[in-house]
């Protein structure tokens, strides 16, 4: 064990119990697993992404790119899986069950540890030149089973999860000692603050110091104040990962004190003013085995020892470039472990940080650098060396080698703001530029660091020069991105910063170069001979640390997964068996109503036959409806489609078809003209469409015309009677209108049916006798059920969305959204006829007008009857002109079994296909190519006397 | 605890009339209904049929019970009847829901992005509204908020809210 006796932050009254790799372990509430993990004397906790390299805890924060572990259960969730987590910053909970990635069948046997042989050939960039040629699927998979930072979750997460919205004036990001006061002031001034940090507390970095310091005394009791917690909405255990437009910042709250049954809380914070303290982390040096278990931040180290009481090893050496590393030289010192020495690369440290060592014991050894990380697993020795010659080298034994290469503002979330971060000589590290939105950058992340040294000091080292010895430098841990990488990316002239980046991968992936990018660009910048604000830093992605799937969809899950509409018959539908499913706009319509035993085709056959001998009944209530009032109605509709409305007569309805204004299909409807009013319908998908349309029209291009319109879609339900029968359905059911003799085909009349008021309207998207009945929603099931009852001497069979697609394909009838493909205009759909050139005008007219000029191939819709009779070819086959040729002549865009001519049928667009009825195409599909004959796109009763009978 | 103190339960007895006409002409009209017909943008006024909100410069809703729905209809299409104007009854378009109790701001922030903390007692303000959209009264703010959206989405929003409330949350 290597728990010390006093001190930390822990609560030694409380054992946790946990579990890593399948062994048990013990620590304390206090605790984060890293920090358990070294305690219990675990310096292995996984293997490297590429080569799979020995690997342990380098840091003590949310920056950690090594000590990456899979949770396998929680106490209170046991098949709770969650992949790509930090060790150390893991909370330790009782019952944690926790195992290493990147390994198999162990970290410290693991196979894929060959990576590491095979080195020499999988240099960087090695991806991008080998998987060029060839199918990808041929290696595809085993890149895929070897690519990854753990599982996916196989069940979901019992965890609950929620995402919140939040406004503020003044949002603070980070509660150390800068964004403490600076939020404090902000809240004296008046403004809101919400004031979100990372940890268990406020402090920042003075919690990973000794208590007692005098600094600390002073944020504690700030923190304390009961002044600060009036004014501050404080909110602890908060990362804040992304930083968007508009002053946005999204944060992530793990398990929220207001509401312990939620795990993780999404935060979308929407701010006046963002104030960023974000801090700053300490940046690797550089040098052969620098990732060695063992291996660890000087800063890490010193928190590792005064906020957990854990003592990271036994005997450390020490290898700074910078001041800063001296307070955790003393700390460690101070709390008996042994020091080694202190390898500090500055040729003249300063004199009273060297006699403190000196009062303590401690070796200074100024100009000097290790050059060496030696031992497999765990780290043996360091081999230093001086600056001056490293040929002269000698060994340090230590199983801690702490390192400090200076201190990375993290300017991340300013990065992701907009804003370019800027060089600062002074602290050789990149500091927050010029703000592009209502931010400012306070305390270290702004380059303010707060050490307690006096003065901080660096002397710029971006990587140890070595005298020969072999062995992989990395610059970046994460994506094992050495200096010899970098090398090579320069050498084949990739010498752009981005274009290093994506060559080598380093600033990739989840840790976005947090401690790697400095050492990245300083490298580039030495071997290029410029300074690093020459080559300038990549742009820092979000989020700034992972963010599991649980808390970016909070309550979107399960059946909420999507938001879903229903008609007043859905309790119906699902009563009676139907087949539930998306079907455009959000609604859930029935597919088709199987009978026990009975297969999906059968159903769907079953249906449209009797819609074609008898009767059927269709709930069409997602239809787009719209109520226009006003005097300039006619005018509009003159203006919406490409047909005229001005003549149409009260208690009459027409086809129309709507074009945008580049004179491609946007919807087709028919409207009505009503008493006082107008009633338009359009396509269920294309109804918030049409409507955003008409209303962007009406307040931007025709602001002289006279009209209101009003969304009345779910006002009104839309039950229809279809078949040869239907007449005597209704009849049966009870109608007060006369439905024969005056009631033409396109008519719509007030009626009661069945005891409830109703317009009834004679339209067909059957090509049946139909009718529509339209009535309001409170009574819509009642009256659904009645007809029901009433149709069942005719054998009324409820129709399903997938038997009206049947119905329409036998027809011919065009679907805007399936037949109009954003390039179809009303005559390659065969709609000329409802096309009035001779109008003055219509949105899509001089489109339209210059298609017809120009003597340009067009796909136009045929109807396509496949050589098989028995086979139905897949929507979306290519269209051929003979087998094996590559000249794409259109595709299908509609397909079924016509139970009707018992046999398979389709629709499609088709190159010049108007001129081609007749000719023998190829149709192409995945499984199977097919001969089918091209033919009118109307398979049935092409006259329409059905459906005006 | 494991979830918010609010109840969530649907309003079944209101009838909705949108009237869309311009100010000058709602100007007329206070003055022959037995109502007025609110000038300030995004407010909600208590007349004899119950809330009258202004939701935009030229569009009110006028909350009544159902039994008052044809009648309020009526009155209103006969005082418009030479005006350019629209009346019409959207009671089955939307349905409504009040939220209430100590707990609803936690509630309300998870369902909308919308700043409620800014909208004191009779406002009313619309926006995306636990993914779909939704007319939101401020009855009682922080207590008690009453939200219309449209009625095909009322069984989704209903079991939306239900969850986002917690365990407790309670539906009436």
């Amino acid at each position: 064990m290597t728990r010390l006796q006093h001190g930390g932050s822990i609560d030694r009254d409380q054992p946790l119990e946990f579990t890593f790799n399948g062994k048990r372990y013990q620590g304390y509430a206090g605790d984060t697993l890293a920090s358990a993990l070294l305690a219990n004397g675990v310096r292995l906790i996984g293997r490297s992404f590429k080569y799979h390299r020995p690997r342990g805890i380098v840091t003590a924060g949310g920056e950690e790119t090594n000590a990456l572990v899979q949770i396998n259960g929680t106490a209170d969730d046991p098949g709770f899986s969650e992949p790509n987590v930090r060790a150390t910053t893991l909370k330790l909970t009782h019952g944690l069950d926790v195992s290493s990635v990147n390994c198999w069948p162990n970290p410290n046997l693991d196979v894929g540890a060959i990576n590491s042989l095979l080195s020499p050939l999988l240099p960087a960039g090695f991806y991008y030149k080998t998987f060029m040629a060839g199918p990808w699927d041929r290696y595809a998979g085993a890149i895929r089973r070897a690519a990854g930072l753990g599982r996916v979750p196989k069940v979901p997460a019992k965890k609950r999860y929620e995402r919140r919205y939040a406004h503020t004036d003044v949002l603070v990001i980070g509660a150390g000692p800068a964004g403490l006061r600076a939020a404090l002031e902000a809240a004296k001034s008046g403004a809101s603050v919400m004031l979100v940090d990372d940890q268990e507390t406020p402090g920042g970095h003075l919690l990973d110091v000794k208590s007692g310091d005098g600094n600390h005394a002073a944020i504690q009791a700030l923190a304390a104040d009961p002044q600060t917690a009036d004014l501050i909405n404080y909110v602890p255990r908060t990362t804040a990962t992304g930083y968007y437009d508009h002053n946005l910042v999204v944060a992530v709250q793990r398990q929220p004190d207001d509401a312990p049954w939620i795990y993780e809380r999404l935060w979308h914070v929407r701010a006046r003013e963002v104030i960023l303290a974000t801090g700053a982390v300490e940046r690797p040096l550089v040098f052969v085995n620098n990732d060695r278990p063992g291996v660890m931040l000087a800063s890490a180290a010193r928190t590792y020892v005064n906020r957990y009481a854990v003592a990271p090893g036994q005997r450390a050496v020490f290898f700074t470039n910078n001041s800063s590393a001296y307070g955790a030289v003393f700390d460690l010192a101070d709390a008996g472990i042994t020091i080694g020495a202190v390898i500090d690369a500055r040729p003249e440290p300063e004199q009273d940080l060297i006699a403190a060592c000196r009062t303590r014991g401690i070796s200074v050894y100024p100009n000097s650098v290790v050059i060496k990380a030696t031992g497999k697993k765990q780290v043996a020795h360091a081999t230093i060396a001086s600056r001056s010659d490293l040929t002269r080298t000698r060994d340090e034994a230590c199983d801690l080698l702490c390192m400090s290469g200076g201190w990375n503002p993290l300017v991340h979330l300013h990065s992701h703001s907009g804003a370019k971060p800027v060089y600062d000589e002074r602290i050789a590290a990149f500091v927050p530029g010029e703000s592009v939105q209502n931010e400012r950058s306070v305390g270290a992340c702004n380059g303010d660091f707060d050490f307690d040294t006096e003065t901080f000091d660096i002397d710029a080292l971006w990587e140890v020069g070595h005298n020969g010895t072999t062995g992989k430098a990395f610059v970046d841990y994460q994506n094992d991105v050495t200096t010899a990488d970098i090398d090579l990316a320069l050498r084949e002239n990739f010498q752009s910063i981005e274009h290093v980046k994506r060559y080598t991968t380093a600033g990739m992936a989840t840790d976005q170069g947090k401690m790697g990018n400095a050492n990245v660009i300083g490298v580039v910048a030495q071997r290029l001979a410029q300074r690093p604000d020459d080559i300038g830093t990549t742009t820092y992605r979000p989020p700034f640390t992972p963010v599991s799937f649980g808390a970016l969809g909070g309550a979107d899950r399960g059946a909420l997964i999507l938001p879903t509409r229903n008609t007043p018959i859905t309790p119906w539908n699902l009563e009676h068996g139907a087949s539930m499913n998306e079907a455009g706009a959000n609604f859930r319509r029935p597919f088709w109503f199987p009978n026990p035993g009975e297969s999906d085709a059968s159903a769907i056959a079953r249906a449209a036959i009797a819609v074609r001998n008898g009767a059927g009944i269709y709930d069409a209530t997602p239809l787009g409806k719209f109520e226009l009032h006003g005097p300039d109605v006619p005018q509009l509709l003159n203006l919406l489609y490409t047909n005229r409305f001005d003549d149409l007569k009260v208690g009459h309805g027409r086809f129309g078809l709507m074009l945008r204004e580049d004179g491609r299909l946007l919807d087709d409807g028919v409207t009505f003209r009503m008493e006082d009013h107008w009633l338009m319908t359009c396509g269920t998908g294309a109804a918030s469409g049409v409507l955003m349309h008409i209303e962007r029209l009406l307040q931007t291009e025709l602001t002289h015309l006279k009209v209101y319109v009003v969304n009345v879609t779910s006002q009104w339900a839309n039950i229809c009677v279809c078949g040869p029968q239907s007449r005597a359905v209704l009849q049966s059911a009870g109608v007060d209108i006369d439905l024969s003799g005056d009631f033409k085909f396109m008519q719509m009349k007030s009626a009661n049916v069945a005891g409830v008021a109703a317009r009834v309207a004679r339209v067909s998207y059957t090509g049946e006798l139909s009718f529509e009945i339209n009535a309001r929603r409170r009574d819509a099931l009642a009256l659904w059920e009645a007809l029901i009852a009433a149709g069942k001497p005719f054998d009324i069979t409820p129709v399903g969305s997938e038997t009206s697609a049947v119905l329409r394909i036998e027809k011919g009838f065009i679907s805007a959204g399936t037949e109009g493909d954003n390039i179809t205009n009303p005559f390659d759909a065969g709609l000329g006829w409802i096309v009035d050139m001779d109008k003055p005008d219509f949105i899509g007219k001089r489109t339209l007008m210059r298609d017809l000029e120009h003597d340009i191939p067009r796909q136009h819709v045929v109807g396509l009857l496949p050589e098989d009779p028995e086979f139905v070819v897949a929507e979306g086959s290519a269209l051929l002109p003979r087998e094996g040729s590559r000249d794409f002549q259109g595709h299908v865009t509609a397909s079924c079994y016509s139970p009707t001519l018992d046999r398979p049928i389709a629709l499609a667009l088709l190159k010049n296909g108007k001129q081609r009825h007749g000719e023998e195409i190829v149709v192409s599909g995945l499984d199977r190519s097919i001969k089918a004959e091209v033919t009118k796109p109307v398979f049935y009763d092409p006259k329409g006397t059905r459906m005006r009978s | 605890m494991n979830g918010y103190r609010v109840n969530i339960r649907r309003l079944d007895d209101v009838a909705l009339v949108n009237l869309r006409c311009s100010q000058d002409t709602a100007a007329q009209l206070t003055r022959k209904l037995p109502f007025e017909l609110p000038t300030a943008p995004m407010r909600a006024s208590e007349s004899t049929e119950g809330l009258v909100a202004r939701l935009a410069p030229d569009q009110w809703w006028i909350r009544t019970t159902l039994d008052r729905e044809q009648a309020v209809f009526s009155s209103l299409k006969d005082s418009t009847v030479n005006e350019f104007a629209a009346v019409t009854i959207i009671s089955d378009h939307f349905q409504g829901f009040e939220i209430a109790g100590d707990n609803i701001d936690p509630v309300l922030a998870q369902a909308t992005s919308v700043n409620l903390n800014t909208l004191n007692d009779g406002s009313v303000t619309r926006g995306k509204f636990a993914r779909s959209g939704g007319t939101i009264f401020v009855i009682e703010q922080s207590k008690r908020v009453q939200v219309f959206v449209e009625s095909s989405y009322a069984d989704y929003i209903e079991a939306y809210l239900a969850s986002i409330a917690g365990a407790t949350g309670s539906r009436d």
